[in-house]
């Protein structure tokens, strides 16, 4: 069994309870993956803040590349070793597998999710995740890159969907309230207005030896839980 | 119950209601009233005369063509055939039910991109024999307008100068227009439609519309024309879209930032370090651009 990277900071939770093997949240990943490997299934995990990532993915490349004044190519590329798989956004350096520096981007969803990730300090899930990516490609950095980016126009009708449903709306037309909303919606969902310098900001998180066995441990002991506790078959 | 979707909220049209009849609803005006104020009553007559006009139009579905000017109105671009902004054109479906189907216009594009306020200018042609100057189906092509040898169309060539400086330019030939027009159009494969009824405008707007999803910013207004062009738009919301002839294509996104790294270049070691960096694929697709914006920071 072999773990994604962004996986990994699930694995790496430890257990409430000093006598239990894993967490309950890595046993719910090692379930997930479990389920993948035996029968090629995935579990379709979807959301907005998700959605809106992976349809901006390429605008969060450009708006990055705009800021170096480097061209970014994406990588489709996906990297696996004995233990994790993972594939970065983006690279620098000769090749994904000899990269110096790997780049992940994360697009907020909004300027208060945006200036949260600013103002906190680096999330442990994705901490591990550049540490993953790290292993994979023999980088000495990950950049995690956060960016604002429009929203695009089928999650901001959602989002108008939403209030609408919200505000039980028989006329949207007809409904001050509404309209006032959409207008809100728009207006915070798109953000062609900010100059771009203010619509990006990075992390770097430098390459971390001991993260790294960590990683490999855990996967280790989270085999070794699955080999007592998983049946092959649930008769 | 379930409660219906925001676009399930568009009056119903009875089968046999016309299009007039359902157009002069109060309901109906009232929200064209919302949408547009005093130019409701302008907007609502020209969407009747141009149905008035056309006779299979007058079967259509009057919720379809409805749900288009609701659109159009949305986009403010007026439904008006010698404006030429935006259309309603008919469009029988699979059951034979005759529906209205939004066009936007070659001129709506531009219009669209103006009012955004990013664009210096634009504009698209047709091409005639003899105006080509050199075709170079790799690096571009160079046009000679002062060259025109006869009538005959050999292309279409749209143009943009964004406030910034970025410019860019696409050409098809008439060749590569009605291959497009093939591969997209149910309609011209019938050969029946506004690809038959009016080809130049739609060739016109087609390289336009490519050279805009491949190279422009697109306002919010863009991107839902890009979107609901060419479509039978089944509720309000124009979330419930059925595609007839939407040309719509992917945008190559690394082409574009390509492009905008390139325009954007201060100095010729920063362009110098951009172009090193594309592959031979796009060296070729922004070659005329690479070496325009060379002599532009050589000077």
């Amino acid at each position: 069994m072999k773990f994604r990277c962004s996986s990994l900071g699930d694995i790496m939770t430890n257990p409430r309870n000093k006598s239990e093997m894993i967490s309950e949240t890595a046993k719910a990943v090692i379930l997930e993956q479990f389920i993948q490997d035996k029968y090629g299934r995935t579990k379709d995990v979807e959301n907005r803040y998700l959605e809106k990532g992976t349809m901006t993915e390429e605008t969060s490349i450009t708006l990055y590349s705009r800021l170096q004044k480097t061209f970014f190519v994406k990588n489709d590329q996906r990297l696996t070793n004995g233990f994790i798989t993972g594939e970065p956004d983006a690279f620098i350096g000769k090749s994904i597998d000899q990269a110096d520096i790997v780049l992940d981007f994360k697009s907020s969803w909004d300027l208060w999710t945006f200036w949260k990730a600013k103002m906190n300090d680096i999330n442990k899930q994705y901490f591990w995740q550049m540490q993953g990516y790290m292993w994979l490609t023999g980088a000495k950095e990950a950049r995690l890159i956060y960016c604002l980016n429009d929203t695009p126009e089928s999650l901001i009708l959602a989002e108008k969907k939403r209030l609408w449903y919200k505000l039980d709306v028989i006329d949207e037309m007809a409904s001050p309230e509404y309209i006032e909303g959409c207008k809100e919606i728009e207006r915070n969902m798109t953000f062609g207005d900010i100059q771009i310098q203010d619509r990006c900001f990075e992390t770097r998180i430098a390459r971390d030896g001991d993260a790294i066995k960590a990683i490999q441990a855990r996967v280790e002991l989270c085999r070794e839980w699955v080999n007592g506790n998983l049946p092959s078959s649930p008769f | 119950m379930t409660k219906p979707i925001p676009g399930q909220q568009a009056p119903q049209s009875p089968a046999k209601q016309s299009a007039k009849a359902f157009f002069n609803s109060d309901h109906v005006k009232a929200k064209f009233q919302e949408l547009l104020g005093k130019r409701s009553s302008t907007f609502l007559t020209s969407v009747l005369q141009v149905v008035a006009s056309n006779d299979l139009l007058q079967k259509a579905d009057p919720a379809s063509i409805y749900h288009a000017a609701m659109v159009a109105a949305t986009l403010d671009l007026p439904i008006n055939n010698s404006i030429g902004q935006a259309y309603v054109v008919p469009f029988k479906d699979k059951e034979h039910l005759v529906k209205g189907q939004l066009i936007i216009g070659w001129k709506g594009y531009v219009q669209l991109a103006l009012r955004s306020g990013q664009f210096n200018r634009i504009s698209t042609t047709e091409v005639f024999e003899g105006q080509i100057k050199e075709a170079n189906p790799l690096t571009g092509y160079v046009f000679d307008w002062n060259n025109k040898q006869s009538d005959k169309i050999v292309g279409y060539a749209a143009y943009f100068r964004l406030i910034n400086g970025f410019e860019a330019s696409y050409y098809m030939t008439i060749e590569q227009v009605l291959a497009h027009a093939k591969k997209y159009s149910q309609t011209f494969k019938k050969g029946i439609g506004v690809w038959v009824e009016d080809r130049d405008s739609m060739a016109k707007k087609t390289v336009l519309k490519l050279l805009l999803s491949k190279f422009a910013p697109l306002s919010i207004e863009m991107q839902k024309a890009v979107q609901l062009d060419q479509a039978v738009i089944n509720d309000e919301g124009a979330e419930d879209v059925t595609y007839i002839d939407n040309t719509e294509e992917p945008v190559n996104k690394p082409l574009e930032r390509a492009a905008i790294l390139i325009s954007e270049a201060e100095s010729l070691d920063e362009l110098e370090n951009i172009w090193n960096s594309l592959g031979d694929d796009l060296k070729a697709e922004l070659h005329d651009q690479m070496e325009e914006k060379y002599k532009s920071l050589e000077q």
